[in-house]
C-alpha cells in the first residue's frame, strides 16, 4: 500500500490531495481562482501564480489533515510539471520538491494530461489499460491510445484551438464570458442547434486530428454579419448551434478510432478526460453514439473532470510503483507532451 | 541558532547557512540553469559538503523581494514547503535591506541598493547604518533613474554607496550626478548575497520577526500588468483607452482618452478602406466596450491617419482590424503600428485573419513575422473570398 500527497498548480486552481494505491481518494482540495479571473475574462497568468503562493501551504495541509495522515506517514510527493502556465507550474513543483527532500521521499513528476486521463481510474476501479483516451480541455485535445500506465500513442491531436479554448472565445464574443464552457452549455440549454449552420472542420489525411478555429471564424463572422445587416443574435442559438458542432466534430472522430483500434483487442473502450468532460452535453452524446456502436464509454464525474490533484495522486502512483523518481532539478515545463 | 538562507531574486543564485552571526557556509550558482533546476541541489550539496543535517536548521531566511517575480516565487515556495516539512518558521527578509546590509559596516555612508526593475524602473531604497545594524531612510519602491536622483540629492549626503545590477546600469548618471560622492559598489558585495539573507534574518527572528511558513508572500513592490491595465480601464470608464502612435514623431507612444471623437474617426476610416466590408461605428463601440479589447491609433497633425484593433486574452492577442488612410500609404504606418502592438510582454501569440487575394497584407505580416496557419473557404463575403489564418509566436513561456 502506497499514499501518495499529489500537488497540481498548473492553471488556476491550486490543488493537493492524498491517493491511495493510485484508485482510492483519501482527500481532494481545491481551491479555486475562477473568481479572481473572472473580471479579466481569461485566466491571468501573472495572477494565477501569486494566488497559488498564497494557498499552497494551506491547500497541502488541509490535504493531509483530511486524509488523517502527515508528511512523514506518506509514500511519496507526486507534482505536475506540465503542460500548463509556467508561473503557475513552478508553485507547485517548488513546493514539492521542498517538502520531498526536507522529508526525504520520493518525488514524482506528473504530466498534467496523463492526470485527466487517470481520474477514471478513481471513478472505475476495474479499469485498466489498454483503452481509447479522448482528452478535451482548455488547453488540449487528444485522442491517445493509454497502452500501459504512463505510457500513450498519440492517434490524433488538435490543429489550431483546443477545444475548451474555442468555448472560451465563442463565450467571449457573444457576451458570456468566462469560464465558456459553463457559460456556453447553459445558454445552449435554451437554444436551437440546428438553427444556424456552422461548419464540421476536417483535416484532409489526418482522420483522427481535429481543428475548431475555422467553427471559431464562422462563429465571428456569423456574429459581424448579422451586427452590422441591424439584426440582434440569439446568443442561445449561436451558443447551441456552436456546442453543436464541436460535439458532432468530437464525437465523430471518437467513434472511428475506438472501432479502429477495438478490432482484434477484443470490444473497444473510451475514456472521456478533461475539464470539457464537465460538459453534461458532450458527455450524454459520447454516451449515447458509443452505445450505437458498442462501444464501452467511460466518464469520470465532472468534479474529477476538471483540474484536481486526484487525477495526480492516480497517475503518481503507477509512476511510484514502477519505481521511476523525479531528481531535486525537476522543472517546470509548460509545453510538455504526453 | 541555526539559520538556512534562499537567494534568489536577481539573476545570480545563493544559498547559506549562519549561526550566531556567522556565515558557515555560503554556495552561488553562476550556471546558466534556472533557479527551479538550480536551487535545492544547491542547498543539498552544501549541506554535505559540512556534513550538517537540514534537521538541525531552525528557522529558513529568504529573499523575499522585490526582484525577479518568477526567482522571488521558486525562492519564496521553496521556503515555505521546506518550513512546512521541518515545521520551522520563516523569515521574509527584504531583499534590499540585505543588499544595504552587505555595507553595514560603512557608518556615516549612505546605501542606496538598486535593483532593475525593467520598464526603465529601478526597486531602490536608501539605508544608513550604525556599524552593525541598518535603518531605512526611504521607503523601498519602484522609480525611474530621474526620481531616484532627485529623492537622493533632497538627503544631502556626503558618500553614497549604489549597488546591484541597476546601479551598474544607470553608474554615468549617478556619477554625473553626484561626481566624487558616488561610489558604485563592484564585486561580490554589489549583489544580492545568501550571506547578508542569513545574518540579517537571525537578527530579525532575534527580534520576533519569523513568521509561519504558510504566510509568507513575495514583496512584489508592483501591481501585475493586469490589474493596471483593468484599473486604468475601470477609472476611465467605457471610454476608449487606446495607446497612440505619432506618425510624425518617429512612432512616440502616448495614452489617449479621446473617446467619442476617435470612434467617430476609426468608424470613418473603415468606410473609407473597406467600403462595404467596414465595421459600422456601432460596431467600432462595441469593440471598445470589451475591457479586453484595445486600439492602437496612428496621428498625423493630430487626427487619426492609422489604427489596429486589437484584443488580448490570458497571453494571446488577436488583431481585428488594421487601416491606413489612403493618403498616408506606403509609408509605413501600418508596420510601425504592428510593431508597438507585438512589443507587447504580456501576449505569447497574435493571430488574424486576412483576405487571400490581399498580396500587400500578406507580405506586411510575413515581414513582421507572422506564418501562414491554414486557409478558411469562403470566409469574407462582399466579395466572397477565402480567408489566411495567419499566426506569430512570440515565445513560448511568460516570465
Amino acid at each position: 500500500m502506497a499514499k501518495i500527497l499529489a500537488i497540481e498548480t498548473s492553471c488556476d486552481e491550486t490543488a493537493a490531495a492524498v491517493v491511495e494505491d493510485g484508485r482510492r481518494v483519501l482527500s481532494n482540495v481545491i481551491n479555486t481562482q475562477i473568481a479572481l479571473h473572472t473580471r479579466y475574462g481569461g485566466v491571468v497568468p501573472e495572477l494565477a501564480s501569486r494566488k497559488h503562493i498564497e494557498n499552497v501551504n494551506l491547500v497541502i495541509k488541509q490535504a493531509l489533515e483530511e486524509a488523517g495522515e502527515t508528511l512523514d506517514s506518506i509514500d511519496a510527493v507526486a507534482v505536475t510539471y506540465g503542460p500548463g502556465l509556467v508561473g503557475a507550474l513552478l508553485i507547485g513543483v517548488s513546493a514539492a520538491k521542498a517538502i520531498a527532500f526536507a522529508k526525504n521521499k520520493p518525488l514524482i513528476g506528473v504530466n498534467h494530461i496523463e492526470g485527466h486521463v487517470c481520474a477514471n481510474l478513481i471513478e472505475h476501479p476495474d479499469l485498466e489499460p489498454p483503452f481509447l483516451c479522448l482528452i478535451v480541455s482548455g488547453g488540449h485535445t487528444h485522442l491517445a491510445m493509454m497502452k500501459d500506465y504512463g505510457e500513450f500513442e498519440i492517434l490524433g491531436r488538435t490543429r489550431d484551438d483546443a477545444a475548451g479554448e474555442a468555448f472560451d472565445k465563442v463565450a467571449r464574443a457573444i457576451g458570456l464570458g468566462y469560464p465558456g464552457g459553463p457559460k456556453i452549455e447553459k445558454a445552449a440549454l435554451s437554444g436551437d442547434a440546428g438553427a444556424i449552420a456552422f461548419p464540421r472542420g476536417h483535416i484532409a489525411d489526418s482522420p483522427y486530428d481535429f481543428t475548431f478555429s475555422g467553427l471559431k471564424s464562422a462563429v465571428l463572422n456569423y456574429i459581424n454579419q448579422e451586427q452590422m445587416a441591424g439584426r440582434e443574435i440569439s446568443k442561445a442559438n449561436v451558443a447551441a448551434s456552436f456546442q453543436q458542432a464541436v460535439v458532432d466534430s468530437i464525437v465523430e472522430r471518437a467513434v472511428m478510432a475506438a472501432r479502429a483500434v477495438g478490432e482484434g483487442a477484443g470490444a473497444p473502450r473510451l475514456a472521456l478526460a478533461g475539464g470539457v468532460a464537465a460538459n453534461s452535453y458532450l458527455r450524454e452524446s459520447l454516451a449515447a453514439a458509443c452505445d450505437a456502436a458498442g462501444i464501452a464509454f467511460y466518464a469520470p464525474r465532472p468534479a474529477l473532470c476538471t483540474d484536481n490533484a486526484v487525477m495526480i495522486g492516480a497517475a503518481g502512483y503507477y509512476h511510484f510503483a514502477r519505481g521511476e523518481r523525479a531528481p531535486l532539478s525537476l522543472n517546470a515545463v509548460p509545453n510538455l507532451k504526453l | 541558532m541555526k539559520i538556512l538562507s534562499i537567494e534568489s531574486a536577481t539573476k545570480t543564485l545563493s544559498v547559506a547557512l549562519a549561526e550566531e552571526n556567522k556565515i558557515l557556509a555560503l554556495a552561488t550558482s553562476d550556471n546558466k540553469a534556472t533557479h527551479s533546476e538550480t536551487l535545492l541541489p544547491l542547498i543539498e550539496q552544501m549541506l554535505a559538503e559540512r556534513n550538517e543535517s537540514l534537521s538541525e536548521v531552525d528557522a529558513i531566511a529568504v529573499s523575499n523581494g522585490p526582484g525577479s517575480f518568477t526567482g522571488l516565487r521558486i525562492g519564496v515556495t521553496t521556503a515555505k514547503g521546506l518550513g512546512l516539512a521541518l515545521d520551522r518558521p520563516v523569515i521574509a527578509v527584504p531583499t534590499l535591506d540585505a543588499m544595504a546590509y552587505n555595507f553595514v559596516s560603512e557608518e556615516g555612508a549612505l546605501i542606496c541598493p538598486m535593483i532593475d526593475a525593467r520598464r526603465n524602473q529601478i526597486f531602490t531604497g536608501a539605508y544608513k547604518t550604525d556599524g552593525s545594524n541598518i535603518r531605512a531612510v526611504m521607503n523601498s519602491r519602484a522609480l525611474d533613474i530621474d526620481e531616484l536622483i532627485e529623492e537622493i540629492r533632497n538627503l544631502q549626503e556626503e558618500k553614497i554607496i549604489f549597488l546591484g545590477d541597476g546601479a551598474e546600469f544607470h553608474r554615468d548618471k549617478l556619477v554625473e550626478a553626484f561626481g566624487d560622492a558616488a561610489i558604485v559598489a563592484s564585486g561580490e558585495k554589489a549583489h544580492p548575497s545568501a550571506g547578508s539573507v542569513a545574518l540579517l534574518g537571525e537578527a530579525m527572528m532575534k527580534l520576533g520577526e519569523a513568521m509561519s511558513a504558510d504566510d509568507v508572500v513575495p514583496t512584489y513592490l508592483r501591481q501585475s500588468q493586469a490589474e493596471r491595465e483593468y484599473a486604468a480601464v475601470t477609472s476611465i470608464g467605457k471610454k476608449i483607452i487606446s495607446r497612440t502612435l505619432d506618425a510624425d514623431n518617429e512612432g512616440k507612444v502616448f495614452e489617449s482618452a479621446d473617446t467619442e471623437a476617435d470612434i467617430k474617426a476609426i468608424a470613418d476610416l473603415e468606410s473609407a478602406v473597406f467600403g462595404g466590408g467596414a465595421w459600422t461605428i456601432d460596431m467600432v463601440k462595441g469593440h471598445f466596450s470589451n475591457p479586453c479589447n484595445g486600439a492602437l491609433v496612428a496621428r498625423r497633425r493630430g487626427g487619426p491617419c492609422g489604427y489596429v484593433l486589437f484584443t488580448k486574452i490570458a497571453g494571446e492577442g488577436e488583431v481585428f482590424r488594421v487601416g491606413v488612410s489612403e493618403s498616408y500609404r506606403r509609408a509605413g504606418i501600418a508596420r510601425r503600428l504592428l510593431g508597438v502592438l507585438l512589443q507587447d510582454s504580456e501576449t505569447d501569440a497574435w493571430m488574424l485573419e486576412v483576405r487571400y487575394g490581399n498580396a500587400p497584407a500578406i507580405a506586411l505580416y510575413e515581414a513582421m513575422g507572422f506564418v501562414r496557419e491554414r486557409v478558411i473557404q469562403d470566409y469574407y463575403s462582399n466579395p466572397l473570398e477565402d480567408a489566411l489564418d495567419m499566426r506569430r509566436v512570440i515565445r513560448d513561456i511568460e516570465d
